[in-house]
């Protein structure tokens, strides 16, 4: 007998039965929702944010939904590498951004993934945060977050809530022993310096988040400047991993995307540069002008990965190719309901010298997000 | 026994990396990897020991996640990784563990094979003395055999795991390999010249 085999066979198979599966199901709850829920966050956001041509952080004007499915969004003139190339143009003869702290602020709205309510007045809520992140050439970090409540989803949703007596506060039990609180008001929010890195050297010059792992301010300045080289540095960041899967081509796009044209402080050359790979990367596809909830008008591009059981959406201002609005679908099934649906608005990106501070509740935004 | 590949829809690194944005995403993780490390440390540590340390593994790996770094071990190796070390606390609930396997045979697989059966039989008189030859390895090289045996990692992801020189994987295994066949004795067909592998 094989002296593994007979290992394993000592050991046997403690948790093949039903029981250990419950008792998993139990630790899923504790590990995944029963930290305190997006309260107190001591990660590191992985920020949004960009704009070389953006050198002072800008507040956005709030507006309303936007994103495919409704149709109002026509077909291109011009086809999406064009446009692609000609904001890369434009990014690379932008100047270089001034300011202590690279800043992004971002507001995401979700659907709280439970019915509220008692029969036969049950309804869904939207959930909304801020988040805000600041990072200096030090690696020094600081973020802040705060939690903007929680209003009924629809009309249907908002007349069922006055039925059930227009509750201000929720506590709602999502898994056995797991309560989750939401309130219609904006909490008090929470600004601090980032500590308890990987290596709990609090000081550490390793706070950028560029394809899946932590990068320093000089390693993001120092991307190549020439798309294919610049593509191939992120397909070997992306993909040193060493399991594959069908996401991976996709991470490619998407750190392009996303990472250098909306959440790092890449220079203007490499901003360009990122601008250009898109151009060739066939999963990226224009779909044509759109508007944000909050009015803002750009080029809206579609990333599609495993088969359209992942969908994201960005809209993208061709003048500053500044990154306006992203939207994430994620389904179990391709045609599936979907299972989570994240929409965010880059409020303020760009360098600035204004110190870390907790982000004002933006007037009237759940008009335009609902 | 093979250990199951993992779901492959699942992208690894951005997965850790969406959770860098998304708490919830987590969760993700947790759906990958959850039962197969539920099941290693269950196996070391006895299944009531191991719902605390599981959940331990997994609120670490979220509080680290920022610090994964997909150039140094995989997401499944990184997991094994926290959880082996979390395992070597409570090293006396790993005796314990032990000495109950010596004595007695564990729940049954539920997808016997013929000739697990045959082995079980062989394998059930030499429970005891199994037992305490893994019980008497020092630590690091018992987590090498048993990340090997239990959790079917490579070489490779056990040095990612326990953060150790691929060439002291093979040197521990060997070790630890030659202490279990002294055991097994003239049953073990490896046995004679295999130890210079």
């Amino acid at each position: 007998m094989n002296d593994l085999d007979a290992v394993r066979e000592l050991y046997g198979e403690p948790t093949a039965n039903p029981q250990a599966r419950l008792v998993l199901r139990g630790i899923r709850a504790r590990v995944v929702n029963g930290r305190p829920r997006r309260r107190r966050p001591i990660f590191r956001l992985a920020v949004a944010g960009l704009a070389a041509a953006a050198a002072a952080v800008a507040a956005v004007p709030v507006a309303h939904s936007w994103l495919g499915a409704d149709g109002r969004i026509t077909a291109g003139v011009r086809s999406g590498p064009d446009l692609l190339r000609e904001m890369a143009d434009r990014a690379e003869s932008a100047p270089a951004g001034q300011g202590r702290y690279w800043h992004v602020e971002s507001l995401s709205h979700r659907p709280f993934n439970k019915r509220l309510g008692a029969a036969p007045n049950r309804y869904e809520v939207e959930e909304a945060e801020i988040a805000a992140y600041w990072t200096d050439r030090e690696g020094r970090a600081w973020f802040a977050f705060r939690d903007l409540g929680a209003r009924p989803r629809t009309a249907a949703d908002r007349e069922a809530w006055a039925r059930d007596g227009s509750p201000e506060k929720w506590d709602k039990t999502v898994e056995p022993k797991l309560k989750v609180k939401l309130s219609t008001q904006p909490d008090q929010g929470h600004v601090g310096q980032v500590r308890g890195k990987a290596n709990d050297e609090p000081d550490a010059p390793d706070d950028f988040v560029f394809a899946g792992s932590v990068a320093t301010y000089d390693e993001i300045q120092g991307l190549p400047a020439e798309p294919r080289e610049l593509t191939a540095a992120v397909r070997d960041r992306t993909l040193r991993s060493t399991t594959r899967s069908e996401y991976d081509e996709h991470n490619i796009t998407s750190t392009l995307a996303e990472d250098l044209l909306a959440d790092l402080p890449a220079p203007p050359a490499v901003r360009a540069a990122a601008l250009r790979a898109l151009a060739d990367r066939s999963d990226f596809q224009y779909a044509g002008p759109a508007a944000d909830d909050w009015g803002r008008r750009g080029e809206l591009f579609r990333m599609e990965a495993a088969g359209g059981r992942l969908r994201e959406e960005l809209l993208i201002d061709p003048a500053t190719t500044q990154v306006l609005s992203s939207r994430t679908e994620s389904r179990s099934e391709p045609e599936g309901p979907i299972v989570k649906d994240n929409s965010k608005t880059y409020l303020k990106v760009g360098w600035t010298d204004v110190p870390p501070a907790i982000p004002a509740v933006p007037e009237g935004f759940w008009d335009r997000i609902t | 026994m093979v250990t199951q590949a993992r779901d492959p829809a699942v992208g690894d690194a951005y997965l850790v990396r969406l959770s860098q944005a998304e708490p919830e995403s987590f969760g993700a993780v947790f759906d990958a990897y959850g039962a197969e490390i539920h099941r290693y440390v269950a196996q070391r540590l006895g299944v009531d020991q191991a719902e605390d340390v599981v959940a331990e593994t997994f609120l670490i790996a979220f509080r680290k996640r920022d610090g994964y770094d997909p150039a140094r071990a995989g997401v499944r190796a990184w997991l094994y990784g926290i959880a082996t070390k979390l395992v070597g606390r409570h090293r006396r609930s790993e005796m314990r563990a032990l000495r109950a396997l010596g004595r007695c045979a564990p729940e049954r697989d539920t997808d016997g094979h013929d000739e697990r059966v045959a082995t079980q039989v062989s394998a059930q008189s030499l429970r005891p003395d199994l037992a305490r030859a893994v019980g008497s390895l020092n630590r690091g090289d018992r987590d090498v055999l048993l990340l090997l045996a239990l959790g079917g990692l490579s070489h490779q992801e056990i040095a990612d795991a326990l953060g150790i020189p691929y060439g002291t994987v093979g040197s521990r295994l060997n070790r630890a390999r030659r202490k279990v066949r002294a055991v097994l004795g003239e049953t073990d067909p490896m046995d004679g010249g295999s130890d210079h592998e």
